[in-house]
């Protein structure tokens, strides 16, 4: 399969399992940033919601607790001064983060006044992102040269290009693409000259890295 | 059924029969009470969105797999983020079953953390690729939504089945062919044959699969 084929069918894959609510948390908001910037993913969602919206409709009604409508009431009485949808970017690359697309915009912000960025190699700085107890997500920031140590990994890695490109064996990454890797996969990824290349990734098993300074970075970020 | 209790608002029609059958649902209908929740915080038309979709939100939570207890607390939960994100309903962009099946399947996603790839077909692309349109001649979301609702309505009911299991139920090509005793390989073209006819219909030149 061709390096564009191969985007494709990634896209294609995830997209369906985002639709079928099969994601976990941190790939569906993969999914739902991409969808800020690709339009064919945007629409393929549009469509299948649509689907699930006539299905709604059509569904045998489950009747709720007698009190439910009163509980909900109250819930929503007892919340009503909630303002946790307001985020700030205080911190290293707050500006940049704050240009994120919408669905990641909140979870950088709390990342960056929780953790703070973390360095992965020279040039290269993570910021962990709290959304799923089971895969890790992480905003990456890449800059134009910087190269990561080569590693493999134990199970499945999923980085959304969210600004510039970044490169491996297989090809440039731009924008809105999905470089997928697994154990099949041992590769060096190295930012694009241009931008700073930010990425989003969810890795659902800890990385295997391979040579020395993977050895270092392992003592590093343990 | 769940009976409502509230004041009586003349802007609120019932949408259930005396015998408990369910009306069809006016989608214009519908949008007006979104709009008076977001507008004025109507608690009646609250009341009358809540009548219609929670029960049906909890059915949607037991068929992906919620027990009882976790469905009523997520239909719960979906129909406060309706009530708080009322003001972000735009009519335009989707019908309010659209809207609020969107909430229901983030928040059981968020609700829960499946195993990562339990419902994760390997190399499955079940969305053909849209030839590139102009904007202009682009569906409008209005018009899609329309579109797929027709096209559900002369979709033969296997093929209308085979997507209520893929896109609603939340089952994988795996657990449906288990399920049917339909071979896994005709499973996934079957669902590709008829997600490209929904494609077809919302006047895509080129439909194949």
């Amino acid at each position: 399969m061709s390096h564009l084929a191969r985007q494709e069918a990634l896209r294609q894959r995830l997209t369906s399992a985002y639709a079928a609510a099969a994601l976990s948390p941190a790939l569906a908001l993969l999914v739902e940033t991409q969808a800020a910037l690709s339009p064919e993913t945007a629409r393929d969602i549009a469509t299948a919601d649509a689907i699930g919206g006539a299905l709604l409709e059509a569904d045998a009604p489950e009747a709720l607790a007698a009190d439910a409508l009163e509980r909900v009431f109250a819930r929503i009485a007892a919340q009503d001064d909630d303002d946790s949808d307001r985020v700030s970017f205080e911190g290293a690359h707050g500006e940049d983060l704050a240009r994120l697309p919408a669905p990641l915009r909140a979870h950088a912000a709390r990342a960056l006044s929780l953790s703070g960025w973390k360095f992965a190699a020279p040039g290269i700085r993570s910021l962990s992102l709290n959304v799923d107890g089971d895969a890790k997500a992480e905003i990456l920031r890449i800059e134009p040269g910087a190269s990561a140590p080569e590693h493999t990994h134990d199970g499945e890695e999923f980085t959304l290009v969210l600004t510039g490109a970044f490169h491996d064996h297989r090809g440039v990454y731009h924008v809105g693409d999905i470089a997928h890797a697994d154990a099949s996969v041992t590769h060096r990824p190295v930012g694009e000259a241009g931008p700073v290349c930010y990425s989003l990734a969810v890795t659902h098993a800890p990385l295997r890295f391979k040579g020395a300074l993977g050895l270092l970075q392992r003592v590093f970020t343990h | 059924m769940l009976a409502i209790r509230t004041k009586e608002a003349p802007a609120v029609r019932p949408t259930t029969r005396a015998d408990g059958a369910q009306q069809t649902p006016d989608r214009e209908y519908f949008a007006d009470l979104m709009n008076a929740v977001a507008a004025r915080q109507d608690r009646d038309a609250f009341a009358a969105l809540f009548a219609y979709y929670a029960p049906r939100v909890k059915a949607y939570m037991l068929r992906l797999g919620a027990g009882a207890a976790l469905a009523e607390e997520l239909a719960q939960e979906v129909m406060i983020t309706v009530w708080r994100k009322a003001g972000l309903f735009d009519r335009r962009q989707a019908s309010v079953s659209t809207w609020i099946f969107r909430i229901a399947r983030n928040r059981r996603i968020d609700a829960a953390r499946r195993a990562k790839h339990a419902n994760f077909d390997e190399h499955d692309p079940m969305f053909q690729p849209e030839p590139e349109t102009a904007p202009d001649e682009a569906v409008s979301t209005a018009e899609r939504e329309e579109s797929v609702r027709a096209a559900l309505a002369t979709l033969p009911p296997e093929q209308v089945e085979l997507l209520k299991q893929a896109f609603y139920d939340g089952l994988s090509h795996r657990e449906i062919a288990e399920k049917t005793g339909v071979p896994l390989g005709t499973v996934k073209s079957r669902i590709r044959l008829a997600f490209g006819k929904l494609r077809i219909r919302l006047g895509d030149e080129d439909g194949s699969v």
